[in-house]
């Protein structure tokens, strides 16, 4: 607890402007965007903030009244030892503006899947795909490959990437014993640009850091077989970093700016849905761009999807389009979320009676897997 | 066209040369290491050529200066040299010819630069707080010496006092303690490890802060930001000290209207229409100026205020 007496203090309590609150139907977010965290507060005490910008804290005090003394003691030492607050004199505190929310970004495309079930298959595409993502600008890219990889076909992957946009590169790929520690090393060290590398289907968990490029190497033993593994909505995934944010704040979180590649080649907003735009072997991707329906998606945001709009999480979740838990609704909620932001409940989606439509639908046969 | 010198690695260049390919304009980055090649100063036009491209400066339609040298001699070529008079000799003529030349061909592009080579590289420290005193700007007390006894004197006036660069090549006091670039303290005790004279070294007297402001200057508008670094024992002194775990809670920050318009006067003093600025906040209310840097690294502010600079920056170079 705070050791400060701050009855008396002429002072104001300031939110620190890089932390946001997000108010929910039964609970609020407040939401530490520089340093990534987040905590869940009562929604008295978004009002007890709104209070703290007319008012100096001993006037909050005499407001509150002596039986809430300890209540208004308990938020104050919460936003000050959590740093989301600071006291100010009057003359300062109106120099703090707040962050404006906005959100922009250079690149037509930000970040982009590859799909790989075939090698044959996506190394038809590959080069023709990077050489276009680069001229989009795209920075991230992901590969998620469902079949073992050898080291030859690696480097080929990320070879190809060198002297392009992309500045990050993320590899799934299943476990195999010819790919030793050893290759993946090197790999990793011929190749800057890539971050992780993930070796699924392994027969144990383990994480290996590259400290030189700051990368990592795991194995996990959960196993990848097609694009239905993906879509879960946790609270592990949860993004409070400002960038996801803002973005989250104006554009659908999940699928803004992507474009993918599926493992036959067909360009899709996600791996996961259905419908195609046309195969990478003969569509231009800038040309899928200009299609309305391939970037109107990119703005369901959450304010928009039913449910999520009332909940606290909406900007730190990541949506999905792909599984919702009524297929023909444009704004359902995502299928593989388990919280209820009426009750502020979690529980496991794939018990839920109300989903089980939806799930077979899908065809989500096994739904335990977790790997995204 | 738009030109950009910058260095190879710099990061900012690269993301505002992707809004300038996201608005379709045409650009060219030359780096540290860019050679200019048949370079021509004839009567007024100056031109040179990279790869196959003759550039032309009066097609230039806005130069920013971001940072590193210009190459108008091959320093490469020059190592080759065996023999070190000569080599010594080459290399002191090439740069007193560099400098003229830079300084002609930035000259023809003054009214459409943001920033130059010349206006950067040349901040004179000790002239900047002179500036500031006429002006009446506030600054910490100041001592340059290069003698132990004065600054004995200044230690016991002030009590704490941190020394720093005289200008950004000065080698600062050279002993176990201070030779280094970062902020460093200095207290009587301390005091003791120097030799009787040293080398000419900036003395100040430690201001209690509330926090630092960190300002970018573009153009007419000064983008602030606040930056809340006493609670952790490890960056009070200089916040370049990062402590990764928690940040230091930076926020964006309005700067007084009377204090923004003597700063203005400043920069313009040095014909900066871009600078990082450095000022403190004091526990008694005050604002104490610190230095300007010119090249500085707006995205620190930029990225934790959501000023997209980057933008901005492109926007003005578009324009
Ligand atoms: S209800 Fe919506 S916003 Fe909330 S956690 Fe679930 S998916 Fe995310």
């Amino acid at each position: 607890m705070l050791s400060i007496n701050l009855q008396h203090s002429d002072k104001f309590i300031v939110i620190f402007a890089s932390c946001f609150i997000t108010k929910g139907h039964g609970r609020s977010l407040i939401i530490d965007s520089q340093r990534g965290k987040f905590d869940l507060i009562p929604n008295d005490m978004v009002d007890f903030i709104q209070n703290s910008k007319l008012y100096t804290i001993r006037t909050l005090f005499k407001i509150y009244g002596t039986d809430n003394k300890e209540i208004v003691e308990s938020y104050l030492s919460f936003i000050l030892e959590n740093e989301y607050g600071f006291l100010a004199n009057d003359k300062i505190r109106k120099k703090f503006p707040e962050i404006e929310v906005k959100w922009q970004h250079p690149s037509k495309i930000t970040n982009s899947i590859i799909d790989v079930k075939v090698f044959e298959t996506t190394q038809e595409i590959y080069l023709q795909t990077i050489s276009q993502l680069d001229t989009l600008q795209c920075e991230a890219l992901q590969i998620r490959s469902y079949i073992s990889l050898s080291e030859s076909q690696l480097t080929y992957l990320a070879e190809a990437i060198k002297n392009t946009c992309i500045e990050h590169l993320e590899i799934y790929t299943k476990y195999n014993d010819q790919l030793t520690l050893k290759k993946l090393n090197k790999l990793l060290l011929n190749n800057q640009k890539i971050s992780n590398i993930i070796i699924h289907s392994a027969s144990k968990e383990d994480e290996y850091e590259v400290i030189k490029n700051l990368s990592t190497i795991y194995y996990t033993a959960q196993t990848l077989t097609d694009e239905t593994c993906c879509g879960l909505v946790e609270k592990q995934y949860f993004n409070a970093i400002k960038d996801h944010y803002m973005e989250a704040n104006f554009h659908n979180s999940c699928l803004n700016r992507k474009l993918s590649i599926d493992g036959n080649g067909e360009i899709k907003n996600c791996p996961s849905m259905s419908k195609s735009y046309g195969n990478a072997k003969d569509t231009n991707l800038v040309s899928v761009l200009t299609n309305e329906d391939f970037t109107a998606i990119w703005n369901i945001k959450k304010d928009f999807v039913l449910t999520c709009q009332d909940c606290e999480f909406r900007y730190v979740c990541t949506d999905c389009r792909a599984y919702v838990e009524t297929p023909d609704n444009l704004y359902a909620k995502p299928l593989k979320c388990g919280y209820d932001p009426y009750t502020n409940e979690w529980s496991d989606w794939k018990e839920n009676p109300l989903k089980q439509k939806a799930i077979s639908e899908y065809q989500l046969t096994n739904v335990k897997r977790t790997l995204f | 066209m738009i030109l950009i010198k910058s260095n190879a690695d710099d990061y900012s260049t690269t993301q505002v040369l992707k809004w300038l390919v996201h608005f379709n304009k045409k650009f060219l980055r030359l780096n540290n290491s860019t050679l200019l090649k048949h370079l021509e100063i004839k009567d007024d036009t100056i031109s040179f050529v990279y790869g196959n491209q003759k550039v032309i400066l009066s097609d230039v339609s806005k130069y920013w200066y971001r940072r590193g040298r210009w190459d108008t001699f091959s320093r490469k070529q020059l190592r080759h040299i065996q023999d070190k008079k000569l080599n010594t000799y080459l290399n002191f003529f090439n740069k007193e010819v560099e400098r003229d030349v830079i300084a002609t061909l930035e000259k023809s592009l003054f009214s459409k630069s943001l920033n130059s080579y010349q206006t950067s590289s040349n901040i004179n420290k000790l002239d900047v707080l002179k500036s500031c005193k006429e002006l009446g700007i506030k600054t910490p007390e100041t001592l340059v010496t290069n003698s132990k006894e004065a600054l004995k004197d200044f230690v016991t006036t002030h009590t704490t006092i941190i020394t720093k660069a005289v200008n950004n090549l000065d080698p600062n006091i050279k002993g176990n303690v201070f030779a280094d670039l970062m902020t460093k303290k200095i207290t009587l005790e301390n005091l003791d490890t120097l030799p009787k004279t040293f080398n000419i070294s900036l003395f100040q007297n430690l201001v209690e802060k509330e926090f630092e402001i960190r300002s970018f200057f573009l153009v007419d508008t000064f983008y602030s930001m606040a930056i809340f670094s006493q609670n952790d024992e490890k960056t009070k002194v200089d916040f370049r000290n990062y402590n990764m775990k928690s940040p230091n809670r930076c926020v964006p920050f309005t700067l007084p209207t009377s204090l923004a318009s003597k700063l203005r006067e400043l920069l313009k003093i040095y014909k900066l229409n871009s600078a990082s600025l450095d000022i403190i906040y004091t526990t008694d209310d005050e604002y104490k100026f610190l230095e300007i840097n010119p090249i500085g690294q707006y995205d620190m502010v930029s990225k934790p205020c959501n000023y997209y600079l980057d933008v901005e920056i492109a926007n003005h170079l578009a324009s």
